[in-house]
This record gives C-alpha cells, structure tokens and sequence, in this order.
C-alpha cells in the first residue's frame, strides 16, 4: 500500500510538471526573427507535430532544443530545472536526441558503427558485440530488412541514411525525440514500419516533436499540432477529426493540376531497363508532352531507374531512344546531358549545390560544362545570364553574387531547375524532388512540370507523397513487384 | 568570387609586421630590401600558384618539394650533357609535368586519396633525385640562366613570379575552365551530375602544379648555380600554408592567386623580418609558427563576423 502511494504521487508529480518547457525563447539571426517569444510545453508521452512554412521557425526551434543552436533570451526547462544546452551532448544528457533532416552519419563508416557510436554507451554495460549486433538487427528489420550493417554510410541512398539516423536517435532511448521531417526520403507505403517503431516508443512514455509538412505524418503519428508562423505559435490543439480540416489547410492549399497531355501521342522516350536494375528486363514509354509517374516499389529502387537514367548507374547502363535520334547507352552523365536528360536529384547539399560558388555560377555551370575550356567569360556575361534565370524560376529575395549555402531549401530548388532548364532539356527526371519542400516549393515544381510538358517535353517522377505523383504526372506506371528477395 | 575585403586582414598583418621590424630596424624598409623579399618569394610563389590550382580542384600535393629539386637536378644533368640551358628547362618542366600526371594518374584512375598518392611521388621525386645526381649538387653548367637574377630596373624572376601569379589568374577567373575548376572542388557529385569531367580538371590542376614546381626548381637551381637534390625540402608546406593563409580551403572550391601571393609574401617577410631583427636564427620557426596562427585566426574571425 505505501509503496503504491508512492508510485501514484510519482506519476502524479510527473504529470503536473511537463518534460520540457519553453517560456518566450526567441531567435533572431541579423535582422530575421527565427523565434519570436515562443511559448511551449511537452509531456511524457506526447506525440507532437510541429507545421509552419519554410521559414516559420521549425527547425530553429528543434536545433534549439537538440543543442544545435541557442537561444537569444527565454527560458527552457527540463523537468522544472533551467538548462541551456551548448551542444547536441548536453541535450543528450538530458535525454533530448535530434535527428535532423541531412541524416548525420559518419560518411566512412558502417552502418553497425554508426549506430554503436550513436546510442552513446546506453547499450548496456557488458553488451557483447553479437548481442549488440543482434539488437540492431532486428530494429532494422522491422524497418527495412535490407539494409546491411556492414556497409558504409557513404554507399547508401539517403533513404536508407535517413531510416539509419532515426534508428540511431531511438537506440539512445531519448526521453524526447526531435525529429526534423522524418520520412521525407520513404514513400508513403514505405513509413508504417518507421511510424510503428516511434509510436511504440511514446507508449512507453517518450515524447516525440516531429516537424514535418506532411499530412500523412500527422495523421498516423501525433495527437497534438502546434502552428508556427513567422516564429510564433498561432495554434496549439488536439489532433482529430475536428481539426483535420483546419490542419489540412494550414499545411498549404490544394496542389494545382496539370493540363491535358496533347491528344495525339507520339513516343518522345523509349527506355529499356537492363535486368539488373530487379524490375527485369522492361521498357517504359512516354509521349511529348506527357508526365508519367513510377509508383508500386519501394522509392530506394525507383530511384534506382532515375539515377541509370542520369547515367549514374554504370554497371548496368540503360538505353534510350530520345525523340528521333537513335539509341543512347548512359554510362557516365556526361552521355545523359548529351542526350537531353536532366535529373534533379533529392540530395541537394551532396549532388545539386556548389555551395562556396555564387549562385550566378551555380546557374551557369551547366552550360559552361559543354563549352570549350579556353574560352573567356566574363563575369558580366555570367551574372547576367544567371539574372535572367533567376527571373524565370522566381527566385526572390536573392542576389545572384551570394554563395549558394545561403539559399533556403525551396530556392536551392529553384535554383537547380534553373540551371538544367536552360539547357532545354527534352526529358525531366524528378527524384523525389520534393523532399524537405513545403507546399509553396511543391506548387511550383508542379507548375514547373506543366510548362515543361506543355512545350513537348517528357517528364518521369517519384516521390514520397503519392499524392504529389498523383498531381505532378498524367499517368501512374506501375512497376512490377521485386523479382529478388 | 571571392572579393578584395576578404584580403585586407592578411594585407594588413603585411603592412603591420613591416611597421613593427621598420622600428626594430629601419634598413628593413629600404629599396634594396623590399626587392630582395620579392626576389626571395619567386620560387615559393611559382610553387604556390601550383598547389593553389590543385586546393581549389579539391586536392593536395605534397609532392612539389621533391619535385622542385627532381626539375633542378634534370636541369643540370640535361645542361651539362647537350650544353644548351634551354634543352636543359624543356626537359625540367616536361619532367615536372610528368609528376604531376603521375599524381593524377593516382588520383584520378587509381583512386588513391591525394594525400597519399602526392606523398608517394614525392619519395619517388625524391629519391629519384638523389639517384640521378649521385647525391652530390651539379654545379657550374647553368651560368646561362644567371640573367633571372641580374639586378636591372627590375629583377627577372620576379617579373616572371608576378606575370605568372596574373596569368594563373586570368585563367581561374575568366576562363571556363577556371570556372569549373572551382566547380569540381565545390562539388565533386554536382559537377559530374552536369556533365564536368572530374578526372579531366583534377588531373590538369596536378600536372599545373608538377610543372610549376619543377619551374621552380629552375629558378632555385639558377641563383645557386647548382642543382642540389635537397632542394625545395619542406616546401610543399610552406605553398599548403601560403594557399590557406590566402583564403584557400582544404575542402576546395575556394582560393585564388592574389591570396596565395599574399600568403607567401606573408611568409618571406617574416623569414626576412626575423634574420634582419636580429632574433638568434633558432627562433625563426617559433616567430614564424606564432604569426601564422595569429593570421589565420584573426582572419577566420573576420570572415565569421561578416557572415553573422
């Protein structure tokens, strides 16, 4: 009995003080307010998603918290007592992991290494390195049996990183998990497993503050929704079918349409992928003007067709027919620039950005990569060319002489349809483009698809939301089900 | 593009080591003595201009050093056998080119990181030095390179260490090819993904920085009148240093020429600020390796406050 009571008050007192709060904490980083007298409490056990638009102060918020950054003045508490955290570990200590949204691996390491140096000694003491490696294993394989703990984190696609990185966060057994767009690499297919493995965790009595720009996330994993605009909460509610509506539309109005593909079909693109690609020998077709989106596979293999198409896949090179000319094997991607292939890739930091160039160069690059090496040019041209682009893809707010580190995630975008664009490619390959872009960014690239299209080009997407495929393409090909194990 | 504010700190740090030695010792600041600086940079800048094109393409070359004295030594022994001291800088520079082909050979076809590959070619560079000269200096066959030297308006070298230093520029900055360059250092996975042949940039800013090397090597062989096979010893630090002080990065995609002669101006003065102070000759290193950090830091504070 005296023990019982014991436990009840305890519980009790828990409940009383939240896990963390957060009392006028602001940001500002020169003259932009990131946070701006931030108000906020978090439970055992709450399961939180975090909206805004870029630029709301989401991942202010969430770096504040991990360690990551610090806050300008407010108050933070953990557990009632005052803490300011000046770096990822001293959150660690207080329990608090962040699993941002560039998955943060050691490149040159595997992947069982990553996760042991990670969990940060809470394994148990005396963990053998079987047990340890059993233990990993199997939270894997709830997720995705096929990730291999021996390879290195630098081999894999950033899907695969991304399932890694969160698995890490998990294994530390936070008290409060932050988490910067969870699934922004895995189809909607693809997330139950992870959602399962989260949810479990806030049984348990973890809380998890996820900010993300996807309804499909917030419907499956929180029971609260906290509203951010232009660093401040302007809702603060219970996730259910009352406010779904109300969420819905704060999370950005409804995706526009394409037109009509052109009546008369005419074959622009001809693929044949090689078998080992695991789709078996197969064909894919598209007509000018026409967007056709790859579904039914997990996004790490459809990826797969995009990037042998950008000639990133040299073991098995694919071939194509372009328009009238004849046919191309894409071995390198010089041989699919050559062709009239422009990929946009959902890894901007590592595949799409120069980021120490000016964003007048990151623009020009591309047309400079077919000119002859001894030619001059003259910064005028250049940053006139570049100024040209940067008005036809709206670039706002950006002078073309900054680096390109400066630009948010949506002009980094823009900024890479720009460059391939100009080079009036005849077929555009979004690979998940979307990723990390808030419905502003997918509006556009959809408006962007349509005017491609319209002008007679071929357009092949993936992507995580099957809604944006669904918006973004004229047609669905479905491509048949693994033939390996 | 990186722009003229940037170079202020280090100018400044140029401009105040002057002031403080001129008080120390007045002749520091003379017309004779400022020449000799510039004349006493040729050989480190020919080398730095080299390594700055490799650091911006993403790379490193520890292997310019022993290059230098590998040039030197082909240059005596070429010299000395046809007579003719132009044979003999041909075969040098085409000697030096080869080195660094050897480096982009690792690099680029082999995969090595550049940091083993360079050091590798630089014990063969090295030894191969050694071999060829017997271990011992070739002296007396280069009196015909002695006009780099001779005291007219202007020295030689230091027109050629100049007029080289804006070339390299012209290149970087309003060709093409120095465009990509910068790309392929920014970015190894972007530039490839547009359609920029990485191997083909990395293995040009290599074989760039064999031959400047192995120039190098000519102008230090020419003011001794001899080839010494130690040559050029710890040089490729002194140009690594030069580089990054001149606002060069490890990672690539940044640097430029006015930099890199800035850093090793930097650098000579304070060889020359330290002997001509009188400070005990031991000490060099230490003044020298203060300095340096003070540089640096003061430099890495500014830009970091620019960005704020």
């Amino acid at each position: 009995m005296q023990a019982r009571r014991k436990y009840v008050e305890h519980t009790a007192r828990d409940d009383a003080m939240p896990l963390v709060q957060l009392t006028d904490v602001q940001r500002s980083f020169g003259s932009v307010r990131a946070l701006a007298e931030l108000s906020l409490s978090i439970h055992r056990g709450d399961a939180i998603a975090l909206l805004g638009l870029n630029g709301a102060g989401k991942s202010t918020l969430l770096r504040i918290l991990g360690g990551l950054d610090q806050p300008d003045s407010g108050a933070i508490l953990v557990n009632g007592r005052s803490v300011r955290f000046e770096s990822p570990r001293a959150a660690l200590d207080h329990g608090i992991s962040l699993s941002t949204q560039e998955p943060e691996l050691f490149p040159d390491l595997s992947v069982y290494e990553n996760l042991s140096l990670g969990t940060y000694g809470r394994l148990g003491r005396g963990a053998t390195g079987v047990e340890i490696r059993e233990q990993f294993t199997s939270l894997l394989n709830e997720i995705d049996s096929s990730v291999d703990l021996a390879k290195k984190a630098d081999t894999l696609p950033i899907s695969v990183r991304q399932i890694v990185a969160l698995s890490r966060s998990l294994l530390s057994r936070p008290k409060l998990l932050l988490i910067d767009e969870p699934t922004t690499s895995l189809a909607e297919s693809e997330t139950s497993p992870v959602f399962r493995l989260i949810q479990r965790a806030t049984a348990r009595g973890m809380a998890v503050l996820v900010a993300t720009h996807r309804f499909d996330v917030v419907e499956s994993l929180v029971s609260r929704v906290v509203m951010l605009r232009d660093g401040r909460v302007v809702e603060d509610t219970g996730f259910s079918s009352s406010t779904a509506r109300r969420v819905r539309r704060f999370l950005g109005p409804e995706l526009p349409r394409l037109s009509e593909p052109p009546r008369q079909r005419k074959t622009a693109l001809s693929i044949d992928l090689p078998a080992s690609l695991g789709f078996g020998p197969s064909r894919l077709l598209a007509s000018a003007g026409e967007s056709i989106g790859l579904v039914g596979a997990p996004l790490r293999r459809l990826s797969r067709i995009m990037r042998s198409l950008a000639g990133l896949e040299p073991a098995g090179a694919t071939s194509v027919f372009v328009g009238e000319s004849a046919a191309c094997v894409l071995r390198t991607p010089a041989d699919a620039v050559e062709a009239g292939i422009a990929y946009v890739t959902s890894d901007r930091q590592r595949e799409g950005i120069f980021a120490q160039l000016s964003v007048a160069e990151n623009l020009a690059m591309l047309r400079l990569a077919s000119q002859r090496g001894l030619q001059f040019l003259s910064s005028n041209t250049v940053r006139s060319f570049a100024n040209s682009l940067a008005a036809r893809v709206k670039l706002v707010n950006t002078d073309v002489g900054m680096s390109a580190e400066t630009l948010s995630g949506g002009n980094q975008q823009k900024l890479i349809l720009a460059r391939l664009l100009a080079a009036k490619p005849k077929v555009l390959l979004l690979d998940n483009a979307t990723r990390g872009l808030d419905s502003d960014g997918r509006a556009y690239l959809v408006r962007t698809i349509n005017e491609f299209c319209a002008r007679g080009g071929s357009c092949i997407v993936t992507a995580t939301e099957i809604e944006f495929v669904r918006a973004a393409t004229h047609r669905l090909v479905e491509m048949p089900s693994p033939d390996v194990a | 593009m990186s722009t003229l504010s940037a170079k202020i700190p280090v100018a400044a740090a140029i401009v105040l080591i002057a002031g403080v030695t001129a008080i120390l010792e007045p002749s520091f600041l003379s017309l004779g003595n400022l020449s000799n600086m510039l004349v006493q940079s040729a050989a480190l800048a020919v080398v730095a201009l080299g390594m700055t094109f490799v650091i911006i393409s993403g790379g490193i070359d520890l292997s310019v050093g022993a290059t230098l004295a590998f040039g030197g030594v082909i240059l005596g022994i070429v010299t000395s056998m046809s007579g003719n001291v132009a044979v003999g800088c041909v075969a040098a520079l085409a000697a030096g080119t080869a080195l660094g082909a050897a480096n982009a050979f690792f690099v680029c076809r082999v995969g090595l990181q550049p940091f083993l590959a360079t050091l590798g070619i630089m014990g063969a560079a090295r030894g191969g030095a050694f071999l060829l000269s017997g271990g011992m200096p070739i002296s007396g066959a280069l009196g015909g390179l002695s006009f780099l030297y001779e005291r007219q308006t202007i020295v030689p070298v230091v027109v050629l260490w100049i007029g080289l230093a804006i070339l390299g520029s012209v290149l970087l900055h309003v060709t093409v090819l120095g465009r990509r360059l910068y790309a392929v250092g920014s970015n190894e996975r972007a530039a490839a993904l547009i359609g920029i042949s990485v191997s083909f940039h990395r293995a040009f800013s290599y074989c760039a920085s064999g031959c400047l090397a192995a120039l190098a090597g000519i102008l230090v062989a020419a003011r001794l009148d001899s080839s010494q096979p130690l040559a050029g010893n710890l040089y490729e630090l002194d140009a690594i240093a030069a580089a990054v002080i001149g606002g060069g990065s490890l990672t690539g995609g940044k640097g430029d020429l006015l930099g890199t002669a800035l850093g090793v101006l930097l650098i000579v003065e304070l060889r020359n600020a330290v002997t001509i102070a009188g400070l005990p000759s031991h000490s060099q290193p230490l003044v020298i390796g203060v300095v340096l950090l003070l540089a640096v830091t003061l430099d890495q504070r500014t830009a970091k406050s620019k960005e704020e």
